[in-house]
């Protein structure tokens, strides 16, 4: 990798990384809602009928 | 032999019933699919005015339509269940499978439900299913999406039903409406390429593949520039011409013969930020599960190509942000436009996302005083010292630090005696902090002594293009100035020294099996020593000179800037070590002016960057009116017992309260208060390990 694209490459990540963390940060504000339920797993066999 | 051949004809039926096997009808092979209905438009006309209201509207009535052809499955059944084969089966028109169908029709159809029923339809509400439902299977008759016959004789199952005979024709084409140049008029655009040139290309949206999709090109007749779908080209004054990549684009081109939407760009970007993939990587996802299942003409997708929507996408991205749309030199190279986008965008490795940014991780209400004040040791630790005492400092200023803990006792008797009320400041002040870390990331750069200029080939090449140009056929040793010998980097005395370098970095032993095999930092016992240099935290780095210039030099680290939430205020690559000057000088351009200035800034070598500040004069002509420097609390624990200069000052949460900026008072379950702190100085540490995953995966 040429280091201008390593640059780039590194910059563009940072942007987005730091973009994401915003976004998650006004997703709690708006919703309250913790962002570890988002990702709790639930044991669904996928059936619909019991 | 013949003893098998006498077992298989006495097991002859055996054999039919595999043969009989074989000829039971299957299911469809996956990609078998029923054409689109070709019925003449008249008979679905009647059929709609017939069946729905006047006033039914196109989406509607399209609604309706699709809802059918997207469902064959259910058909399926529902037919099936109109016509009984065996005496307990009951004929049902109307099957609890079309009534399924109809009541997902009227959810979605809302309030437009009512469009479904002419004015002399009176119906209950209880019965509009059943209406509904009934409209749906008269529609699927008149559409010929009905597996059985007039006499009741199943055709065969409907399959999936091909959209391909509807797909519209694709054109790209410039999104803008009018000439935009400021200083021309806003003139209609004419499409200007002949129809015998107009570009066939295949077209991306999503993840579905269009090909021979034409490419139109716009022109002002005033100003002469030109318009595309992602780019616009405008002639400056002295003849040269500027490519203007638009942050409005709808498609990008990322092949000669390829464009694609922003989904598919925006896919290529999140794909290598969330599952760290290269392009060779994803290149393989997108084939394998999209490419494949598409019939056509159109080629795989290339690793280069995925490059290209990174940056096309990227370029944007960052651009938008900044507010402007980038401007470049007409046909460069993607390598180029990196380059450029770099030294335009790329702001020296400020973050424009976190300007401005705050938030309640990354401030704190400022005090004046700590809410609670007690006689610990001013080196207590928040989190670590409660209810123990502090390892004493030993060596010098042991004293001294003796005298700091007895002052804090005393003065905790004081604050007890006269409770200082803090007033409440109409002018609330914030207290904020950045957190630095380096991690080391091999990037390579010019191997010419102090010399960080990008490589003149990154594949093979020792020197940037200046220095590949002043040393020219010279022996790569230093201080040689021999002719190197055809085919080597050395002249012939220093061939031994040559031949020992290719041994160790040929293909076999470096990049070979070695480097897949081998963790970070291992050391096996039939592998070349190699002398790495260990530079410890809390002691100046070393400057090692190497004796040739046979490869190129790699930049020692990466140095973050974060806030306590994450969010990462800029970076920096540093050339040779992480050493406190090249940290003070990245903080100074960083943070330029007083009023930037974080009150904090944790770094794990803080004690070494402060005695560095306070020796050159950074820290009174800088840093002592604004910021404190911390450490982080592994590094406090350790050195606290052996440096008084990292006791006394960097002090990471003092359990004392003489911090009270760096501590927040919270109450535990049972009602007691309790210090904790303020801000998250871990914060860096998940970076860092994502951003080595990132880069291992891309270098």
């Amino acid at each position: 990798m040429t280091t201008s694209n390593f640059n780039w490459f590194l910059h563009v990540m940072l942007f987005y990384h730091t973009r994401h963390v915003i976004e998650q940060q006004n997703i709690k504000k708006t919703s309250g809602i913790e962002e570890e339920k988002d990702e709790e797993d639930t044991e669904d066999t996928g059936d619909d009928i019991a | 032999m013949l003893s098998i051949l006498c077992t298989i004809l006495s097991n002859c039926h055996v054999i039919w019933f595999i043969i009989a096997l074989f000829l039971i009808p299957r299911v469809a092979a996956q990609g078998e699919e029923t054409p689109f209905p070709d019925i003449p438009f008249k008979l679905f006309s009647s059929f709609v005015k017939e069946n729905f209201g006047s006033k039914i509207t196109l989406s509607q009535v399209l609604l309706v339509l699709f809802t059918i052809t997207d469902n064959p499955d259910l058909l399926n059944l529902h037919a099936r269940q109109q016509n009984p084969r065996f005496p307990d089966e009951r004929a049902s028109s109307d099957s609890g499978w079309i009534r399924g169908l109809a009541r997902a029709l009227q959810e979605k159809l809302g309030d437009g439900q009512k469009m479904l029923f002419k004015k002399a339809d009176t119906i209950d509400s209880g019965d509009q299913i059943t209406a509904i439902g009934e409209k749906l299977d008269g529609l699927a008759k008149a559409l010929k999406l009905y597996p059985y016959d007039n006499h009741g004789q199943f055709q065969g199952k409907l399959k999936p039903i091909s959209h391909a005979s509807i797909q519209p024709a694709q054109v790209v084409c410039p999104n803008a409406v009018v000439c935009e140049t400021i200083t021309c008029n806003p003139r209609s655009l004419v499409q200007i390429t002949k129809v015998r040139d107009i570009p066939r290309v295949t077209l991306i949206k999503g993840s579905i593949i269009h090909e021979n999709v034409p490419v139109l090109t716009g022109k002002c007749s005033q100003c002469k520039t030109i318009y595309l779908a992602d780019r616009e080209r405008v002639m400056e004054s002295d003849g040269r011409y500027t490519r203007v990549y638009l942050n409005s684009a709808k498609y990008l081109k990322i092949g000669q013969s390829l464009w694609v939407d922003r989904v598919f760009s925006n896919a290529v970007v999140n794909a290598m930020f969330s599952f760290h993939a290269s392009t060779s990587a994803y290149k393989e996802f997108w084939n394998n599960s999209f490419w494949n299942h598409q019939q056509g003409n159109s080629r795989k997708l290339s690793h280069r190509q995925v490059w290209q929507a990174f940056v096309q996408e990227s370029v944007r991205s960052i651009a938008s942000a900044s507010e402007i749309n980038l401007e470049l030199q007409d046909g460069l190279a993607i390598n180029d436009v990196t380059k450029q986008a770099y030294s335009i965008l790329g702001e020296n490795g400020l973050i424009r996302a976190a300007d401005q940014h705050t938030c309640q991780e990354c401030t704190q209400p400022y005090k004046k005083t700590a809410d609670i004040i007690t006689g610990d040791d001013p080196a207590a630790l928040v989190g670590m010292d409660e209810n123990r005492n502090v390892p004493a400092l030993v060596g010098e200023n042991a004293d001294l630090a003796a005298d700091a803990a007895e002052q804090a006792r005393e003065d905790a008797v004081h604050a007890a005696s006269n409770p200082d009320q803090e007033m409440a400041d109409p002018n609330v002040s914030y207290t904020t902090m950045a957190v630095v870390d380096g991690i080391v990331i091999s990037s390579q750069h010019c191997a010419y002594d102090d010399c960080t200029s990008e490589l003149a080939n990154s594949r093979g090449a020792a020197f940037c293009a200046y220095h590949e140009h002043l040393h020219g056929a010279k022996c790569r040793v230093k201080n040689c100035n021999v002719q190197k010998i055809a085919g080597t980097q050395a002249c012939e005395e220093h061939q031994g020294q040559w031949n020992k370098h290719v041994q160790r970095h040929k293909q076999q032993t470096q990049a070979g099996a070695r480097r897949m095999l081998q963790r970070q930092n291992q050391s096996l016992p039939w592998q070349p020593s190699i002398q790495h240099t260990h530079q410890p935290h809390d002691e100046a780095s070393v400057d090692i000179q190497r004796d040739n210039y046979f490869t190129p030099n790699r930049f020692y680290c990466v140095e973050t800037i974060c806030a306590p939430c994450g969010v990462v205020i800029a970076w920096a690559k540093f050339a040779k070590s992480e050493s406190p000057t090249n940290i003070l000088n990245f903080l100074e351009s960083v943070y330029s002016t007083e009023d930037s200035r974080p009150d904090y800034i944790c770094i794990d070598k803080a004690c070494l960057v402060l005695r560095t500040a306070i020796v050159n004069g950074d820290w009174d002509r800088v840093w002592k009116k604004t910021t404190r420097f911390i450490v982080d609390a592994y590094h406090y624990i350790n050195h606290r017992t052996t440096d008084y200069l990292c006791r006394k000052w960097c002090n990471p949460a003092p359990l004392n309260g003489s911090a009270p900026n760096l501590v927040i008072v919270d109450t535990d379950g049972e009602g007691n208060q309790y210090y904790k702190r303020a801000f998250n100085t871990q914060v860096l540490y998940l970076l860092c390990k994502v951003l080595k995953l990132l880069i291992m995966t891309l270098i």
